[in-house]
């Protein structure tokens, strides 16, 4: 990064310090795929544990330079902030889409968000997961909202390099929002053969995984090797014993945001 | 959050006022938000084998409390068309306000500090507020003693606009001294009170309102405070809600809160003038467009 980038980067920080907060990656504490708390010092909390050994495939041999991911979710889940529901980070993801009142200042700090990792973490993904990111996908939402998503807005200011990939909702979806929250490829619709590629999937909020996970299923499909989900937010919902204690414990939402933590290992960036 | 009409407000005072959900006021107003007044008050309340319509009789008392306030002041709630947008930005709005005086799409800013202020601050106050005035940017305060009073006071001789976030039901005065102000900025500015008519101050009540004004304004201005006082309170809700905070260098030296929040990362700037202050605002207004260009030249 130049002068003028570090310049830019130290003049938009404080504009979202006190609202978005880095998410803690913490062995045993938070779930190394989601971040939110585990169990028992488990790996994983219970629904990444279950996405992820769930959809296992035996080991075999890819095409040569090529070696598929034994498990087929996606290799690394990347949030950028938690968004603790009652706390402002959570607000400004329902409101930045609010059909009926927007908020420009949740758009503009998410927005902020957004760009300050890419101008200080695009290359983590890279080096975590080995292969240099091909590929931009969308999470479409699956409620039918209509018109151009304002998360599309947001994807502007992620790396131009990757290249833009259409993924739709599919047709025919269950009406109940809770079975739309199962981990289920067949929710989205992808025309593309991602052939050995490395697509990043973007999401706002990340409440189950669900969805998101079941797109990532979906870009396997199509022959997707890498496949890294990036959210703006981890919702934490204190409404929830273990989350409120683990809240509690470390005084969450921990700010002023910093930007010079890797949201892609919790601390510093891979070398 | 797209529900309009009657039946929202009447089942949103239903629910806060008639009904005994076991649910805290924040956790009932977040539910509400996301689900709307009706369906909530419909989920707390479900029709049972001897009770098949358990709403009607919370439904009938919130009309009776509605035509009651009727010749008080507007009623607004958060899904009403006309109430402030940039209150359903923050995660702790008001569900319901009630209102005297003109709405309008303000983009103003706070001027908050302590009751007792010397006469150099009163002095700071009053000429942020008159150049506010002048560049007719809505001066927004609490109506109490001190700050509040010279804010408002000079917005007023000024000819600007003002708008008072009390901390008291729309139909009371806090200080007695300050009825007449209360009455003058209903007839040429606004008040604007989230409370029940009749409530009288609490302790409770105050640091609410403050984040009601923070959640009204653009910024906060913290002229002059204490180590104790509520412009701390409202310092901090401004950070939380990711407004800009602006503190004079009097409540950097003299409160330990202002000199941490003035070294940290937060969005805080320290103004050493009433013209200074007035330029930090200024281009706090119009920072919205430019945050775009940054954007854009960090990201291409």
């Amino acid at each position: 990064m130049n002068e003028a980038q570090q310049q830019l980067v130290s003049r938009l920080q404080p504009l979202i310090a006190g609202v978005m907060a880095n998410p803690l990656r913490l062995p045993g504490i938070t779930c190394s795929i989601c971040t939110r708390e585990v169990q028992n010092g488990d790996l994983r909390c219970r629904r990444c544990n279950n996405d992820y050994e769930s959809n296992a495939v035996p080991f075999e041999f890819g095409p040569p330079g090529y070696q598929p991911s034994p498990y087929r979710t996606a290799d690394l889940v990347v949030p950028l902030s938690y968004a603790l529901k009652g706390h402002q980070a959570y607000t400004d993801l329902l409101q930045y889409k609010d059909t009926y009142s927007p908020s420009k200042a949740a758009l503009d700090r998410l927005s902020v968000l957004t760009a300050l990792f890419q101008a200080c973490h695009t290359w983590c993904i890279d080096r975590l997961v080995g292969r240099l990111v091909t590929d931009l996908a969308i999470l479409p939402s699956l409620q039918g909202r209509q018109g151009l998503h304002p998360l599309e807005e947001i994807a502007q200011y992620l790396p131009r390099a990757w290249r833009r990939i259409q993924l739709a909702a599919a047709p025919n979806l269950p009406s109940d929002s809770n079975a739309r929250r199962q981990t289920n490829p067949a929710f989205f619709h992808n025309t593309e053969n991602l052939h050995g590629r490395h697509v990043v999937l973007f999401d706002d909020t990340w409440v189950t995984g669900g969805h998101a996970q079941g797109a990532a299923l979906t870009l396997r499909n199509a022959g997707a090797a890498r496949v890294t989900i990036l959210t703006l937010g981890r919702c934490l919902d204190s409404s929830w014993p273990e989350t409120a204690s683990f809240i509690r414990r470390f005084n969450l939402p921990m700010k002023p945001y910093d930007v010079a933590v890797c949201p892609v290992t919790g601390g510093t960036c891979p070398g | 959050m797209s529900r309009v009409g009657g039946d929202e407000v009447l089942a949103l005072v239903a629910l806060l006022r008639h009904s005994n959900t076991g649910k805290s006021w924040r956790a009932l107003v977040n539910e509400v938000r996301e689900v709307g007044a009706v369906e909530m008050l419909h989920r707390e309340h479900p029709p049972t084998l001897l009770d098949l319509e358990p709403t009607t009789e919370l439904l009938d008392a919130a009309q009776h409390d509605l035509e009651a306030w009727s010749g008080l002041a507007k009623v607004l709630t958060l899904f009403d068309s006309d109430f402030p947008a940039q209150l359903r930005e923050v995660h702790d709005l008001p569900p319901l306000l009630f209102v005297r005086g003109a709405l309008a799409d303000d983009r103003g800013a706070c001027i908050v500090g302590s009751r007792q202020a010397s006469p150099a601050a009163l002095r700071f106050a009053s000429d942020v507020a008159t150049m506010l005035a002048d560049l007719q940017v809505p001066v927004i305060s609490g109506l109490a003693e001190g700050i509040d009073t010279a804010a408002h006071t000079a917005a007023l001789s000024a000819g600007g606009r003002t708008v008072a976030v009390i901390g008291t039901g729309i139909d009371k005065v806090f200080p007695k001294g300050n009825e007449k102000l209360q009455q003058q900025i209903e007839r040429d500015g606004l008040v604007l009170s989230q409370f029940w008519p009749g409530s009288n101050p609490t302790r409770a009540t105050f640091p609410m309102r403050n984040a009601t004004m923070s959640a009204y304004g653009m910024c906060t201005l913290v002229v002059t405070a204490g180590e104790q006082s509520g412009a701390r309170i409202q310092a901090r809700q401004a950070v939380a809600h990711g407004r800009p905070l602006l503190l004079t260098r009097d409540v950097v030296t003299r409160t330990e809160w202002g000199q941490e929040l003035a070294a940290s990362a937060y969005d805080v700037q320290v103004v050493s003038d009433a013209k200074d202050a007035v330029g930090a605002i200024n281009r706090i207004l119009q920072r919205p467009q430019r945050i775009d260009d940054l954007l854009v030249e960090l990201t291409q």
